[in-house]
C-alpha cells in the first residue's frame, strides 16, 4: 500500500536527479560513439533507465522501506547485468557442445516416442478389454463372457508381445547406432590425438634446433 | 602403442630443454623459444594423460585444456614479442646482461 507522499526527501530528489543526469549522457555518448551495436553498452544504458523508472515508487513510501527498495533495486540491477554477462559467456562456450549433443538428444527422443505408441496401442487394448467385461456382465450369459475374456486376454497378451518384441528390437538397433558414433567419436578423437602429438613434436624439434643454432 | 613411461620421459627431457633455453640462453629470443618449447611440453603431456586415463577410451577434457592452451600460447607469444621489439627499438640490443647493465 503506498500513501501520498507528505514530504518528499531531498536526497530522493539529488539521487534521481543524478541518474537522469547519467541517462542522459549515457544517451549522448550511445548517439555520439554510435556503440549501440555493444551490447553491453546497451544493458547499461537500459539498467539505468530501469533503475529510475523502479525508484519513481521510492517518494511514496516510507523512509526506511524506500531506502531499502532503493539498495535492493540498485544490487539487483547490478546482479542482473552480471548475470547477463555470465550467461552470455556460457551461451557462447557452450554451443559447441550442444551441437554435439543434439543427435544424441534425436536419437533418445525418437525411442521414447516410439515406446510411447507401443504403450498407447497396449493401453487401447487393455480399454477393448474393460469394455468387452462390461457388456458381458449385462448380457448376464456368463459362458459366453468368459470365452469373449480368454480371447481378449490372448489378444491382449500376444499384442503385448509384439509390442515388446519391436520395443526391444527398436531399442536394440538405436543402441546400435548409438554404440557406432560413440565408436566414430573415439576414433575421430584418436586421430586428433595423432595430429596433436605429431604437431607438437615437429614444432618442438624446429624450436629446439633453432634455439641451438 | 609405447607405455606410459616412454612419454612421460620424452616431455620432462622437453620441459628440461626448455628450462634449459630460458635460464641459460642470453638472446631474448632465444628465451621465448624455450618458453614455446616449455608449452610443447606441457600440451604433449595433457593428450598422453588423455590417452591414457581409461584404457581404450580417449578422454575429451584434455583435448579441450590442449585447445584452449594452444590459444592462451599465441597470444603469449604475441605479447612477448611485441616486448622483444620495443626493447630492441628502445635499447639497440637483445642481451638480457646489457639490458640489466643499460639500467635506463
Amino acid at each position: 500500500m503506498m500513501a501520498m507522499p507528505e514530504t518528499i526527501f531531498p536526497e530522493y530528489v539529488l539521487i534521481q536527479a543524478i541518474l537522469a543526469a547519467g541517462i542522459v549522457l549515457n544517451f549522448v555518448l550511445l548517439l555520439k560513439r554510435r556503440s549501440w551495436k555493444s551490447p553491453l553498452t546497451v544493458a547499461v544504458f537500459l539498467s539505468t533507465f530501469l533503475i529510475l523508472i523502479l525508484t519513481i515508487p521510492v517518494f511514496y513510501g516510507s523512509f526506511e522501506l524506500s531506502i531499502h527498495h532503493f539498495l535492493e533495486h540498485i544490487f539487483l540491477k547490478v546482479l542482473f547485468i552480471l548475470v547477463a554477462i555470465q550467461i552470455q559467456i556460457h551461451l557462447t562456450k557452450s554451443a559447441n557442445y550442444q551441437k554435439g549433443s543434439s543427435k544424441a538428444c534425436e536419437i533418445n527422443e525418437r525411442l521414447f516416442n516410439r515406446s510411447i505408441e507401443r504403450t498407447s496401442a497396449l493401453q487401447d487394448a487393455v480399454e477393448k478389454i474393460y469394455v468387452e467385461v462390461e457388456v458381458g456382465l449385462f448380457d448376464r450369459d456368463l459362458q459366453n463372457f468368459s470365452e469373449k475374456t480368454t480371447s481378449f486376454l490372448e489378444n491382449v497378451l500376444s499384442s503385448a508381445e509384439k509390442a515388446f518384441d519391436i520395443f526391444w528390437n527398436g531399442m536394440v538397433k538405436k543402441s546400435e547406432v548409438a554404440l557406432d558414433m560413440l565408436r566414430n567419436v573415439q576414433t575421430g578423437l584418436l586421430n586428433i590425438n595423432l595430429i596433436f602429438v605429431i604437431t607438437f613434436l615437429g614444432a618442438s624439434f624446429i624450436l629446439i634446433v633453432l634455439m641451438w643454432r | 602403442m609405447l607405455p606410459l613411461s616412454v612419454y612421460m620421459m620424452f616431455n620432462v627431457l622437453l620441459f628440461v630443454i626448455g628450462v634449459y633455453s630460458c635460464v641459460s640462453k642470453r638472446n631474448l629470443i632465444r628465451i621465448i623459444i624455450g618458453v614455446d618449447i616449455l608449452t610443447s611440453a606441457v600440451n604433449l603431456n595433457f593428450i598422453v594423460f588423455s590417452t591414457f586415463r581409461t584404457p581404450g577410451l580417449i578422454d575429451p577434457a584434455g583435448h579441450s585444456f590442449v585447445i584452449m592452451l594452444i590459444a592462451l600460447e599465441g597470444g603469449v607469444v604475441a605479447v612477448l614479442l611485441s616486448l622483444v621489439v620495443f626493447l630492441y627499438r628502445h635499447y639497440g640490443t637483445l642481451d638480457i646482461y646489457d639490458l640489466v647493465k643499460l639500467k635506463r
